[in-house]
């Protein structure tokens, strides 16, 4: 506890330390060596501060442009594969997710995905949707993944890690796209994208509609249509200003596929998000930010119908009376599955960041507002929640080599709660392309909206159970008490890059010990029918360790390979959910976390207009929470690509991918959820 | 009346810098009386502005290469009477400041790692006019005809050589324009101020350009601009020759650089000819340098610029016959 008020005393005062200086300082009247040393910004998403790959204190993967195109990829979880430690899986033909270490059921919760900073994490769903994103692969211009706890930088939702998807600068390119897409599963996506000047503003505006069947098995399709505009200005030449706007609507088929005579059903989604972005550089090192964005999402399920609603209680209850089932819609608001609701995060931030002598420094502070709104899974209505955050980082090079990273960060919700959250990391640079990494921190997650609101009691109406309606079964009921998970993490990292930067072995071994973690815990109810309700608990906790490789590595001039790998070896508390009200507990057949995962892409250029790849992914048995037990599984992509240059700037792509080629056919997430061999085919026309 | 008083006011800032000199060479001349018991007999005395990577990195350069012994201190440590070391080598801009400013008459002093134009700022700021200070320097940047020559390397064919100058590289206008017909470009300038838009400013200068050359400024401006140059070299097709090795990794094609240990080396070198009663060598540029190239960079403007190697050596060449 004592640590803890030092820590809390200590952020604000890292915070002022930094801003004291630089306010103060004064420009030097001539150029000193540090003009000549300055770095091009580089990632951002460890520290918040431009670091090289060996000077960060974690694990980070970068995806980059190069990579997206040649892995065929038809969604962001898909190139998640590519990252080690990374396990990504359809839950359906169009419904995707990924999650880090495993340990997770559709709704991955421990991970901050950002879009340019923007967090999409959804608090009505304690999870990320990346059906709603409204944007298009090829918009992206690379996707930065930090590997391991990445609280003390992002908050509370990089719980396990945090992933940001920069897209592409508006300044960058002028010109545009229109692509079409189609084969397997009926599939027809036009996306477009294009760039420009107007007023002194660059600009991007893409967009795109998509729209397939689904899997032959399942009734998953999906639809939709989104538009982007994203703008840079530079009013001065140390001022920049962004704008980004979006809006993304369609439906999606959802459901699950443990059992084929489930029906799925059309999830309608309308989303939209505006983000605003300042900065200003206040002196030769120094840098102001403020940020300010909103994120929206309303997602629509159908009401039960009263025949639906009339065959169900007939088979619970018995006949009954066709006013009773007038009145149990009446009373319960019934869908037909439970992604249904209204949810906004409303987030602004100041960001400071700046260089004294050897200490790099960054600190800020940022609000949060977020509410939800769902009569399926907050069925006492709207709620919300405030989180203030204080954080801060210094990046220390205190010796030759040598050089200390600290973070913290302090957030504190309305809902009683705060956490707090840091990382260390000792690291030793032998040359200036490699680093060896000595790491350790401790994260706390804040619970989200859902986990701690979430409640759903379905009310028998009157005259079934008694002359009035009555809470016949209480499926969840709200723990507003929660308090933040917990993960302590230890780690090795290796980080080289070999020469002229064309590949580089990237090495960590963990260790992380997750505590407190949510998860539901059954309670006595005598007055309900089954005599049970769920409660969300902080009863959980498991143990990972084990190593990541990543290697990137030019066999020829032409020929590139990339191979991932991560074993993780998992230990579960018991988890003793009291389902039977007895001290049930669940197992995991040990496999909570796939034992092994790996990935290797060969890409060749044999020529300058001709790219082929080759893409292997492996994943273990895994027993997904509500999924269930998953064999192991391997999947063969290719991929080849031909450009034909049209003259005048502009050129025609064709590209054909075969998903799991070589199949069979494997089961992911649920038993009848098959992932089969799919084709894709690409045609894309480009000017500048 | 307001000429006046500026006149005035000009006149009495010139008389007290004249009053603070005459002070300084006054205690200098008391610190000859007052030589520094403690200094061995051959050993030159480095100092640093501080511990920093850069200058840990030259720092074990010098000691790799240098044959004499020497006596580290930063600058928060240094005494007094370190000023009366014979041979003294200050690593950064602010060492050298400070060197400069107690400098004793029978000390050789070199200033190494420092910009060009900063070294030539202080020496006339803090040494009197026409004193024969034995005081030299390694710069950190590149001789201007140098980066441009190796944009002449990466694209024999091209005719228009596009620049940018901030306040702090405005006094190379007329180097730089040398350098450039010296290598048959048509210099392509825009000076940058600070309400300037750089994208209005930069984007038709790029766009006209062939090849551009950035030439290192304040370290804001350098933050400022490099992001707009790699955009703009990408959507027009332009190849961007940098300054340092960052610029390359950040998708410059090319640059010419010295890294602090090769620095490190040739001060190294020069501690040695005074260590040995050699002559102060003039104030100059790098001696050893690389050059860095992204190849992806160069591939995606369709460029197939030959190794780095081969261009250091190509340059390294060129200099040595002229």
């Amino acid at each position: 506890m004592s640590n803890r008020i030092l820590l809390l005393r200590l952020a604000p005062l890292l915070t002022l330390g930094l801003t004291a200086p630089s306010l103060q300082a004064k420009e030097s009247p001539h150029l000193s060596e540090q003009d000549f040393l300055t770095e091009i910004p580089e990632i951002t998403s460890a520290t918040r501060l431009s670091q090289k790959l060996t000077e960060a204190p974690a694990s980070i993967s970068i995806i980059d442009r190069s990579t997206i195109a040649a892995s065929g990829a038809q969604n962001i979880p898909d190139l998640l594969r590519l990252v080690p430690g990374f396990q990504s899986f359809h839950v359906s033909a169009n419904k995707f997710a990924t999650t880090y270490h495993g340990a997770s059921d559709d709704f991955p919760r421990r991970l901050e995905v950002m879009v340019d900073g923007r967090s999409v994490y959804l608090p009505l769903l304690a999870t990320v949707d990346w059906t709603s994103l409204g944007i298009n692969l090829q918009e992206i211009e690379r996707i930065e993944v930090v590997r391991g706890s990445n609280v003390p930088t992002q908050g509370a939702n990089a719980f396990m890690g945090s992933i940001n998807i920069i897209t592409r600068p508006p300044a960058l390119l002028d010109g545009g796209y229109i692509s079409a897409t189609g084969a397997s599963m009926n599939t027809r996506n036009l996306q477009f994208g294009h760039a420009g000047q107007v007023s002194g503003w660059n600009y991007r505006l893409s967009g795109a509609h998509e729209e397939n069947d689904g899997s032959d098995l399942l009734d998953d399709a999906m639809k939709r249509n989104y538009l982007r505009f994203s703008g840079s200005y530079t009013p001065t030449l140390t001022e920049t200003l962004w704008l980004q706007a979006g809006v993304d609507r369609g439906y999606t088929y959802v459901g699950q596929a443990d059992k084929l005579d489930e029906p799925f059903h059309k999830r309608e989604h309308d989303a939209n998000h505006q983000s605003i972005k300042y900065q200003y550089l206040y002196s030769d090192s120094g840098t102001l930010q403020l940020r300010a964005d909103h994120h929206y999402l309303d997602l629509q399920l159908p009401s039960a119908g009263f025949a639906a609603v009339q065959a169900v209680l007939n088979e619970v209850v018995g006949a009954v009376p066709d006013a009773a089932v007038d009145e149990f819609i009446a009373l319960n608001a019934p869908r037909l599955d439970s992604e249904h609701g209204t949810t906004h995060t409303t987030d602004t931030e100041l960001q400071l960041t700046d260089r004294i002598g050897t200490l790099g420094l960054v600190g800020g502070l940022g609000y949060r507002y977020e509410s939800a709104e769902s009569d399926v899974l907050l069925q006492s209505g709207q709620v919300s929640e405030e989180r203030w955050r204080l954080f801060s980082h210094l990046d220390w090079a205190f010796a030759a080599r040598w050089s200390l990273n600290s973070g913290v960060m302090y957030e504190e919700s309305s809902e009683g709660s705060d956490a707090l959250s840091y990382r260390h990391a000792l690291i030793f640079r032998p040359d200036g392309r490699s680093s060896i990494r000595l790491g350790y921190s401790i994260s706390e997650r804040l619970p989200s909206l859902l986990e701690r609101y979430g409640n759903n009691t379905v009310y028998a109406p009157s005259g079934l159970f008694g002359p009035a309606p009555v809470a016949y079964d209480m499926n969840t009921v709200a723990a507003p008490e929660l308090d933040p998970e917990k993960i302590e993490t230890h780690e090795l990292g290796y980080y080289r890059a070999f020469a002229d930067h064309q590949g580089y072995i990237d090495l960590r071994l963990f260790h992380e010990r997750i505590t407190r973690a949510i998860g539901s815990y059954y309670l006595p109810a005598a007055d309900l029918a089954d005599g049970r309700v769920a409660q969300n608990a902080n009863r959980f906790g498991w143990e990972n360790q084990g190593v990541e490789l990543q290697l990137k590595q030019p066999l020829t001039r032409l020929l590139t390979a990339v191979l991932n790998y991560t074993y993780t070896n998992t230990r579960t508390d018991t988890w003793i959910h009291n389902k039977d009200l007895a001290g049930g507990t669940m197992t995991f057949q040990d496999a909570i976390t796939p034992e092994h995962t790996a990935s290797i892409m060969f890409n060749w250029a044999p020529t300058p207009l001709l790219n082929l790849s080759l893409m292997h992914y492996y994943m273990d048995r895994v027993d997904w929470f509500e999924g269930g037990l998953r064999e192991g599984y391997q999947r063969t992509d290719l991929r080849a690509a031909r450009r034909w240059p049209l003259g005048g700037g502009r050129e025609l792509e064709t590209a054909m991918t075969i998903q799991n080629a070589f199949g069979p056919g494997h089961e992911a997430f649920y038993r009848y959820n098959l992932f089969d061999r799919r084709v894709w085919l690409q045609l894309t026309l480009r000017h500048d | 009346m307001i000429d006046l008083g500026r006149g005035v006011a000009l006149g009495m800032s010139r008389l007290a810098r004249i009053r603070l000199r005459g002070r300084r060479w006054l205690l200098c001349a008391l610190a000859l009386w007052l030589l520094p018991l403690g200094a061995r007999a051959g050993e030159a005395l480095v100092v640093l502005s501080d511990f920093s990577p850069s200058y840990n990195e030259l720092l074990a350069a010098v000691r790799e290469h240098a044959t004499h012994p020497i006596r580290v201190v930063t600058l928060d440590r240094l005494k007094p009477d370190d000023s009366g070391t014979e041979v003294i080598l200050a690593v950064g801009t602010r060492a050298c400041e400070r060197m400069l400013e107690r400098y004793l008459p029978q000390s050789k002093l070199i200033c190494t790692f420092l910009p060009s134009s900063t070294f030539t700022q202080l020496e006339r700021k803090l040494l009197p006019r026409g004193s024969h200070a034995a005081v030299s320097a390694i710069f950190i940047d590149q001789p201007l005809a140098r980066q441009v020559r190796l944009a002449r390397l990466i694209s024999p064919a091209a005719t228009t050589l596009g620049t940018a100058l901030g306040s702090n590289s405005l006094a190379l206008r007329t180097a730089l324009e040398q350098a450039a017909r010296a290598e048959a470009f048509e210099l392509s300038l825009v000076e940058l101020e600070q309400q300037d838009n750089p994208m209005q400013r930069l984007a038709p200068l790029v766009q006209g350009s062939d090849l551009f050359l950035v030439v290192p400024d304040s370290a804001v401006f350098n933050r400022a601009i490099s992001r707009w140059v790699l955009y703009l070299s990408l959507r027009h097709k332009v190849p961007v020759i940098g300054f340092s090795a960052s610029y390359t990794e950040a998708g410059a094609v090319a640059s010419v650089h010295s890294s602090a240990a090769q620095i490190g080396r040739q001060s190294a070198e020069w501690l040695d000819r005074l260590q040995t009663g050699g002559d102060l060598p003039r104030a100059s540029h790098p001696r050893y340098f690389e050059v860095s190239v992204n190849p992806l960079a160069a591939q995606t403007l369709g460029l197939d610029p030959p190794s780095a190697q081969w261009l250091r050596q190509k340059l390294a060449r060129t200099e040595a016959e002229g």
